[in-house]
This record gives structure tokens, C-alpha cells and sequence, in this order.
């Protein structure tokens, strides 16, 4: 039909355009090209004209007639930015976008405007991975809109997310920066280092931009904020250390003050290489180890009184002397400060107030630590897994004090819901409860007792009771259990010998009764790894574990250890 | 005499290398008591790759494996946590007996030798790329990766064993033009393709793909074995049979395809389809009318309703498809992929159906010779997600120890290691 009208309208060029359409789809490429040169022949200088010969050309084969067809058609308006875009669209057409790229090069060359094609070259560069050529390209549109910054690096983004695409990226803008300070380039530079996560690069470039838009700290403050949010501690604590000496605006300060210490804190959490599965950190390696984070702390709390910085300071020194110095009597003082200045944050109150209950338990004082406990309970504000935890330790202290009905009925009520926090531990200290309160109350009682007696830290005291109750209440449920409480005491005082032969007395006396069989077995395999430094032993009774209990819930961590031990990668 | 046998008995212990009670036995279950199916492949490789010889014994408890017990063996079992059970000489004996019974539909096949295994996949490929790789990485089995350069140089021969997960063969980067044309990495993919096919002297990535595809057939033609899932499959057939003419869009090869492609199929080139219409529409995310159900029909598709059956094969007289349908269950949920089953009308007779999705026309799985040697196909892209769409995160594995349809791809890794015997059918 198009045939046919254009054959009745020869100069149509929307017939002409949709004859060759047609043959184009049916590949009849001679005809296509007679027909295009019958026309050039009528419109020799028209470009457009040109450039469809040269793309028929080019998919007949041709590419020599196809090369020879575009550059005429540039030929007819080298001056003319539009005729080399048609050219470069038409190539781009064929997939052909390295010469798509050149005709635009050629045209910047031609017309003598070298900004010209940016967008449409980086566009292509990109496309064609060479992202080098793109950035540039990117450069050059900022450096004429330098406002477009945000829409630069929006378009740099749909490439960088490739590790080669982002290397080729910074070093182009570092190349454009040599030695000038040009903020839209750091910003730039700063943007890709913290894309690839090279916190120490980001942190040189984002110095040069505080002091640059003289933001006095703020843009180091960011950056330390969210390197820690990133755990890059190291580089966080610098950053935050380097903003309160610019100084940081006093609205700012505290703010930094605290994140400096809690990265502080952090660093040498990191630098902790004394504590292990088997035992923590001893009081005497920690008190150097963290003294630093503790002093940072207490500055804050000198400088700001009676804020939520002092709150949150209070927490933390609290936290540490409880948990690393054994320091109770300093951790109650600490965590009275949180709970009498955390009264804008409910969530830190309460979490501060069952730690002090934890700590009085420690304190033997169970009647005050009932009484925050209590506090959190009937909290309002307090959140369910707060609410569920502080009902838990209720629980424990009824145990300790060996009223065990009462422990029973406070367990139960959060081992009803399984999605609680707590269940797991309420249903383990329950069950054991309900097994042995009825066949062996007195062992009962002397058992939980040397239990309190270890929440104490009372070790020694706490191993010849559990020895005890082993010879006095043979027959009891509770026998394994207590030579299991003993191998752990012994082991988190460092008596490795004589936890690992309590483990083993356990398997060989109870192998016929116990269910802690394979929690033994585990338990004594760490003694080896941690303890005694026997790294084949311990993976011989991992190995153990494996055989004897292979459905046992440790299997998973035992056969971790064992391929760590056999220094396989994880 | 008596010497030099003494001697060889000695040298014979001491290249064993770990002491083994005489004839006692470690039998793998494989049925629903196994703890970690995927695992138990990989041991079964591991003990290939150390010498030793392992009996696989077809339709006995799941497809089972029995070897010889050697402490490394069961240590292994404990480490990965496959579930073993020693056997007396006098047990194994007994399992033997009960799985050659003529009554029963049992067999005992001879695994020898570790298959040498490729992967094709591109350079910088992403975990979401691949079931298989997945499986290998859980099952602990060593496998190379090997992409065009290596294909087209001859690398194959080095391989006994090669799979090809979701590539596309036809030229048209997977067809995602229509929802990806933007994005980065398509971007990026189309212009390293290009790149490869130009440095190769090609004009097209088309042509560059089906000179690739003819290869791999080549190596399937001179004794290899090709394991295909997902769009590798139709994609595969597409291409051979396309030897000689344009199937692609200008979008995808700036050129138009040829008006009558269709009608210049050649399907004597394929391995399993034939008859099949190449999807015109470049911007439709399907191939040709292999797929079953297409998909664009996928959304109608219900989770809880999609499963597939194996079928039961004589173990004793055609042991090739029951090694690859060995399984501790015979329906399997089912599972997209961009070619997620074949439509059966379009399979050539001379391939086995191994699985299909009952009361349709989908067939999940079969398999079929070609030349000396064999390919199987596997409908759907990853087993354990019903619906992988790009960028997706990979399959866990560690929470699908059991899952029958990994099986299913691991049954094609043990298959090369068989001993080769006369087929009795």
C-alpha cells in the first residue's frame, strides 16, 4: 500500500520514510538503498537523508559505504550541533556507541564549542563502562551549573554502585581536584568514599570540607555519626575528637562528647582479648582497659549535670563496673544517678532500674532488688520485654530464697507466652522446679542456695555446697546438674583442670541419666579450647558431642568450633 | 608368591592412608531420617575426590549411598552433620541382598570418580544468579567457573560435567529490556556482552551466543554432560535451532529480525524441543511458547496448590533416569523461573520425562541423549523460592537441608561418576 501511494506522490517524505520502514523490517536492504539515493539524488545535502543510508548500509554489511554515508552527512552542517546528535543517534541506533561517542567529540571539535554533548556523552560513556569518560563528563556539567550538584551525583549513583564504576569515578574527581579546593568536588569525593565504605578516605576529604565551608566541626560531627552507625569505631572516635576541638557549636557539643566516649567504650570493648566463652575479662585487665571510656564519661557528666548526657554517662559507667570491674557498690551509685536524672527517657530508667535490682541480687540484698524489680513491673511506661524480665527475676529471687511455689507461679505466667524474651529461661527454671520440688525439696534448697551464692561471686563457698548435695542427695534429679554448676564455676575461676574433671565425672557417673550430657560434653570441649589451650582435644570432643548427641541443639555450634579449630573459613 | 602378595597387601593399607575395619560399611540414608540431604552429596564427593568408591543404591531408602567406613568418612558425617549408620559386614551384606532382589525395584550403581564440574557463569555473577552454585557452595563440591573466552577455547573438554542456570542464548540479555532498559546493570551487562562479542569478531551478541551454544553442544555431542535449569534450557534449544537466521529485535541487535525466522528454524539442531514458536514480541518477558505455564501467566499461579511429580523408573533396567530421580519423596512443590516448566507437546520423543505437573501440560524435568553424550533440564529458577525476582537475596540453604528439589539438581553431579554399563533397555 505505502509502495503504491508513494509511487503516486513521489516527493512525500512520510510516504517515503514509511516505504523504507517496511523494506528495513523485511531486510530488503538494495531496495532501501535505491530508493534513499533517489531521493539524495533530488535533496543531496540532506543530512537526515545521509544518515538512514548510512545506517541501511551499515546492517546490509556495508560498513565502509555505511562510515562514508555519515560523514557526509556531518558534512552538510559540520557547524551545526544538531547534525552530528542526529548522527550520534542513528549510530547509537546500531548499538554503535564508541563512534556514537566520537561523532559527538567530533562535533564539539567542529562546531568549537567544547561543552557541548555533556549529558549525552557521559550517558553514553556510562553505557559503554567506560566510567572514567562519564565522570569527566559529569565534571564538566557542574562546573558550568554549579548548583546542579544533588543532579550530578544522582546521575554518578546509577553507576557507582559497581566497585569499578566507583574507583574510575574517584579518581577522575581527584585528578580534578590536584591541589584546589573546590567544595562540589570534596562533597563529590566525600559521597563515593563513604559508598565504598573507606571510612579513613572520607575522613581526610570531610576535614577539608569542615574547614572549607567553615562549618567549625559539624561536617566532621556527621561523619562521625554515621562511620559509628557503620561500627568504623577507630575512625568515628577520631572524627568526633577532631569535631569538639574545632569546637563544635556548644548546642552540638554534647552530643559529641557522648558519641566520643561511647566509641571510646566500643574501641576497647574490640581490644578486649581476655574474655572467652569460658570465663569474662578479670577485674584487673578491665579497670585499665576501660578506664578510658569511664573517665570520658565522667567529664560529660561534671560538664553537663542533670541532662539526658549525664543520664546515658551514668548508664554506661554503671554498666561497666558491674559487668567488667565487678565494681557493685560503684555500679548502685551509678545507676541511682540514671534513675533519678532519666526522667524524660522511661526506656533508660527502666532498663537502669533492673540492672540495679541485678546488681543488689549480686549484693546478696534480694529484699531491695525485689523492690526495683517491682518498680518496673508496675511501670506503665516499661516495655513488655522489660515488664516480662523484671517478673522473671522475681521469679529467681523466690528460687534463691527457696520459696518455690511462689518461683513457679511467676514463671509460669511468662512461660505461657512464647513470643516473650524470657520463655526460654523461664521454662528451663521452671521445669527444673517442677522436677525436683516434690522428690528432693532439701537438695532443692541447698542447691538453689549454692546458686545465690555464685550469683554472689561466692565460688568457693558455692562448689562445697553443690559438692554436698552430689554426696548427700545422690538419688536426686538434681545431682548432674549441681556437678554441671560446679565444672562452670571452676572453669569461670580459671581451674580448668578441675572443671574438666568435673565434666568428664558427669559423663562417666550420669551417661545413663543425665540430659546435660551433651551441654557437658560441649562445656568440658570449650574448657580444652579456651582454658587449656589443647586445641585437639577439644575438637576430639566436639567430635564426641557430635557422635553421641548428634541432635542435640549444641551440634550446630560443635561443628562450628570443630571447622574453626580446623581453620576453615565459616 | 605369598611375598608379593603380603607386599601388595601392605602397600595397599598404607596408600589407604586411615585405618578401616575390613569390610565393615557406612550406609547414608537417604530418606526422611537423613539430617541434611544436600550435605550427604557433598560427603559422597569428598569421598569420591579421596579414591575411594561409593555404591549408590538406587530406590533403597531414599537413594542411599554405601562405602566403605574409613574414620575420615564418618568424621565428616558428624562435622556436616549428615546422618550415617555403621554397618556390620554381615548388615551391609544384607542390604545388598534386599536391594538386588529381582522383586524388588532396587539396584546398586557403582560411583567411581569425582566429575570435574563447571559452572557458566558471567564474570561478577550474582548469587541470585544461581540455584546451582548455591547447592554446590552448601554441598561443599568443588566446581570451576568458566563463561565464553573458556567455552569457545576449548576449556569444556577439561569438564565432565557443565551447568548452565539462567543465561540467555538467544542475544536478548534476558529479555529484561522492557522492565530494566534503565537500570545500571543492565546497562552494564549489555555493553560487556557487546565488548566480548566484538573482541571475538562478532557483530552481534546473537551470534557470539549461538557460537557458544554450538560449542557446548559439541562437548555434550563428544561425551559431556549438561545439567540446564531456568531460561539456560528453551534458551539453549532456541539458539541451535536459530543457527541460521535473526530471531532478535532491533532493541536488542539494532537490527530487525528476519520476517520469516520461524519458518528457517532448524530444529534437527536442538536437544529437546521441537516445533516451538520463537516469541515475536521483543518487549514480552518469554522466549518462545516452550515455557509452561508462560509467564506472563505466572501471577495466576497459586503457591499452594503448585506441585510436580517424579516419575518411577526401573531401577534394574533403566538406572540413568531412576539415579536422577532419586528422592525421599515423589511430589515436589514446584517453582518459578523465567522458564519455569516445558510444555510437553513440544519435546521430542526420544527425551525421558523425569517430572511433570500432573493434570497439565508442564513437564518440570527430563532428560535425553545427545551424541555420546546426555543433557537434563530442570524447569524453574531456585527450588526454595517460589518467586526469585532480580536482586532477590540468595536461598539459605543451611534452612533447606532436606529439600527435595535441590535434590534433584544434585543427583546430576553424582551421575557422571557412575561406571558406565551396557543399558538393558
Amino acid at each position: 500500500m505505502y509502495e503504491g501511494l508513494l509511487r503516486g506522490d513521489s516527493a512525500n517524505f512520510v510516504l517515503l520514510d514509511a516505504v523504507q520502514r517496511m523494506w528495513m523490517q523485511l531486510k530488503r536492504y538494495d531496495q532501501v538503498i535505491e530508493l534513499l539515493r533517489s531521493r539524495l539524488a533530488r535533496t543531496p545535502s540532506d543530512p537526515n537523508l545521509h544518515a538512514m543510508l548510512g545506517s541501511v548500509f551499515y546492517r546490509a554489511g556495508r560498513e565502509k559505504d555505511a562510515a562514508a554515508e555519515w560523514d557526509s552527512a556531518i558534512a552538510t552542517g559540520p557547524a551545526n550541533p544538531g547534525t552530528y546528535r542526529l548522527v550520534a543517534a542513528v549510530l547509537a541506533e546500531n548499538r554503535l556507541l564508541d563512534r556514537a561517542a566520537e561523532v559527538y567529540r567530533r562535533g564539539r571539535r567542529g562546531t568549537g564549542d567544547g561543552d557541548l554533548f555533556t549529558l549525552e556523552l557521559a550517558q553514553l560513556l556510562a553505557s559503554t563502562m567506560n566510567y572514567s569518560g562519564a565522570t569527566t563528563e559529569y565534571l564538566r556539567w557542574l562546573s558550568k551549573n554549579p548548583s546542579q550538584l544533588s543532579f550530578v551525583q544522582s546521575r554518578l549513583a546509577q553507576m557507582t554502585g559497581r566497585d569499578d564504576a566507583r574507583t574510575a569515578a574517584t579518581e577522575v574527581i581527584r585528578g580534578a581536584l590536584g591541589d584546589r579546593e573546590d567544595l562540589s568536588l570534596l562533597q563529590l569525593l566525600a559521597w563515593l568514599a563513604m559508598e565504598g565504605k573507606k571510612f579513613e578516605e572520607a575522613f581526610d576529604v570531610y576535614r577539608k570540607i569542615d574547614a572549607l565551608s567553615g562549618a567549625h566541626g559539624n561536617e566532621l560531627y556527621q561523619f562521625a555519626v554515621r562511620a559509628a552507625g557503620e561500627k568504623a569505631y577507630g575512625v568515628a572516635a577520631r572524627a568526633y575528637q577532631e569535631a569538639i576541638g574545632a569546637p563544635l557549636p556548644a548546642s552540638r557539643m554534647p552530643y559529641a562528647r557522648y558519641g566520643y566516649a561511647a566509641a571510646v567504650g566500643e574501641l576497647q570493648a574490640d581490644a578486649d582479648t581476655f574474655a572467652s566463652p569460658v570465663r569474662g575479662t578479670p577485674a584487673t585487665e578491665a579497670v585499665p582497659l576501660y578506664g578510658g571510656a569511664v573517665r570520658l564519661f565522667q567529664k560529660i557528666i561534671e560538664d553537663y549535670p542533670h541532662t539526658e548526657f549525664s543520664a546515658k554517662s551514668w548508664y554506661q559507667i554503671g554498666l561497666i563496673q558491674s559487668e567488667k570491674f565487678g565494681d557493685r557498690e560503684g555500679a548502685v551509685i551509678s545507676l541511682r544517678h540514671v534513675i533519678e536524672e532519666a526522667g524524660a527517657l522511661p526506656s533508660l530508667r527502666n532498663d537502669a532500674t533492673l540492672i540495679m535490682g541485678k546488681v543488689l541480687i549480686t549484693r546478696g540484698d534480694t529484699a531491695k532488688a525485689a523492690g526495683y524489680f517491682r518498680v518496673v513491673v508496675a511501670a506503665p511506661d516499661a516495655l513488655p520485654d522489660a515488664h516480662d524480665e523484671a517478673v522473671f527475676r522475681l521469679g529467681e529471687i523466690d528460687y534463691f530464697g527457696g520459696r518455690f511455689d511462689s518461683a513457679m507461679q511467676k514463671l509460669g505466667g511468662i512461660a505461657v507466652n512464647l513470643k516473650a524474651d524470657y520463655a526460654n529461661d523461664a521454662l528451663r527454671l521452671g521445669a527444673f522446679l517442677q522436677e525436683n520440688v516434690g522428690t528432693a525439696p532439701e537438695a532443692l534448697k541447698q542447691f538453689s542456695a549454692a546458686e545465690f551464692l555464685a550469683r554472689q561471686g561466692k565460688n568457693t563457698e558455692a562448689v562445697p555446697v553443690l559438692l554436698s548435695v552430689i554426696q548427700s542427695y545422690p538419688q536426686a534429679p538434681l545431682v548432674d546438674d549441681a556437678l554441671m554448676a560446679v565444672g562452670v564455676l571452676q572453669a569461670s575461676a580459671g581451674l580448668f583442670r578441675e572443671a574438666a574433671a568435673s565434666y568428664e565425672r558427669l559423663l562417666a557417673e550420669f551417661k545413663e541419666s543425665s540430659i546435660e550430657l551433651d551441654r557437658a560434653e560441649f562445656n568440658l570441649a570449650e574448657v580444652y579450647q579456651y582454658g587449656t589451650h589443647e586445641p585437639a582435644r577439644a575438637q576430639a570432643t566436639y567430635e564426641r558431642l557430635l557422635a553421641d548427641h548428634p541432635k542435640s541443639i549444641l551440634a550446630g555450634r560443635a561443628r562450628q568450633r570443630i571447622r574453626q579449630l580446623r581453620g576453615e573459613s565459616l | 608368591m605369598k611375598q608379593a602378595r603380603r607386599l601388595a597387601i601392605t602397600l595397599l593399607l598404607l596408600f589407604q592412608g586411615s585405618h578401616v575395619l575390613s569390610q565393615e560399611k557406612v550406609l547414608i540414608p537417604m530418606d526422611l531420617s537423613q539430617t541434611d540431604h544436600l550435605k550427604a552429596y557433598g560427603i559422597a564427593y569428598m569421598a569420591l575426590s579421596r579414591g575411594l568408591e561409593i555404591d549408590w543404591l538406587l530406590n533403597y531408602r531414599g537413594g542411599s549411598f554405601m562405602l566403605d567406613a574409613h574414620d575420615f568418612v564418618t568424621t565428616e558425617c558428624l562435622v556436616r552433620g549428615v546422618a550415617f549408620i555403621r554397618e556390620s559386614a554381615a548388615g551391609a551384606a544384607s542390604v545388598y541382598a534386599e536391594v538386588q532382589r529381582e522383586d524388588n525395584n532396587m539396584d546398586v550403581v557403582r560411583l567411581e570418580k569425582a566429575p570435574r564440574v563447571a559452572v557458566y557463569v558471567p564474570p561478577g555473577f550474582q548469587p541470585w544468579d544461581d540455584a546451582v552454585t548455591l547447592a554446590l557452595d552448601y554441598a561443599e563440591i568443588k566446581y570451576d567457573k568458566l563463561w565464553d573466552d573458556e567455552v569457545l577455547e576449548g576449556k569444556l573438554a577439561d569438564y565432565d560435567w557443565l551447568h548452565l542456570h539462567h543465561e540467555d542464548f538467544t542475544g536478548q540479555y534476558g529479555k529484561f529490556y522492557a522492565s530494566f532498559a534503565g537500570a545500571a546493570w543492565y546497562q552494564a551487562q549489555v555493553a560487556q556482552l557487546e565488548q566480548e562479542a566484538r573482541k571475538r569478531g562478532f557483530r552481534k551478541v546473537a551470534e557470539l551466543k549461538k557460537a557458544v551454544a554450538r560449542a557446548i553442544a559439541r562437548y555434550i555431542g563428544a561425551g559431556g554432560f549438561m545439567f540446564g535449569m531456568c531460561s539456560a534450557t528453551d534458551t539453549f534449544d532456541i539458539a541451535l535451532a536459530a543457527e541460521n537466521t535473526d530471531i532478535c529485535d532491533a532493541i536488542y541487535d539494532g537490527d530487525p529480525p528476519d520476517p520469516d525466522f520461524q519458518q528457517r528454524l532448524d530444529f534437527s539442531k536442538t536437544l529437546a524441543f521441537t516445533g516451538f514458536t520463537v516469541e515475536k514480541n521483543p518487549l514480552r518477558y518469554e522466549y518462545s511458547d516452550i515455557d509452561e505455564p508462560p509467564s506472563d501467566m505466572l501471577g495466576v499461579q497459586n503457591p499452594e496448590t503448585d506441585y510436580f511429580t517424579l516419575f518411577e523408573f526401573s531401577a534394574k533396567f533403566d538406572p540413568v533416569p531412576t539415579m536422577l530421580t532419586q528422592n525421599h519423596v515423589n511430589v515436589i512443590k514446584g517453582f518459578m523461573g523465567q522458564t519455569t516448566g516445558f510444555r510437553k507437546n513440544l519435546i521430542k520423543t526420544s527425551v525421558t520425562i523425569l517430572a511433570e505437573k500432573q493434570g497439565t501440560d508442564g513437564v518440570k524435568y527430563l532428560h535425553g541423549n545427545y551424541g555420546r553424550g546426555t543433557f537434563t533440564y530442570y524447569g524453574g529458577h531456585d527450588p526454595e523460592d517460589y518467586q526469585h525476582a532480580v536482586g532477590n537475596p540468595p536461598t539459605d540453604l543451611s534452612l533447606h537441608k532436606n529439600s527435595p528439589g535441590y535434590r534433584l539438581i544434585l543427583n546430576n553431579i553424582l551421575f557422571p561418576a557412575a561406571r558406565k554399563k551396557q543399558q538393558k533397555t
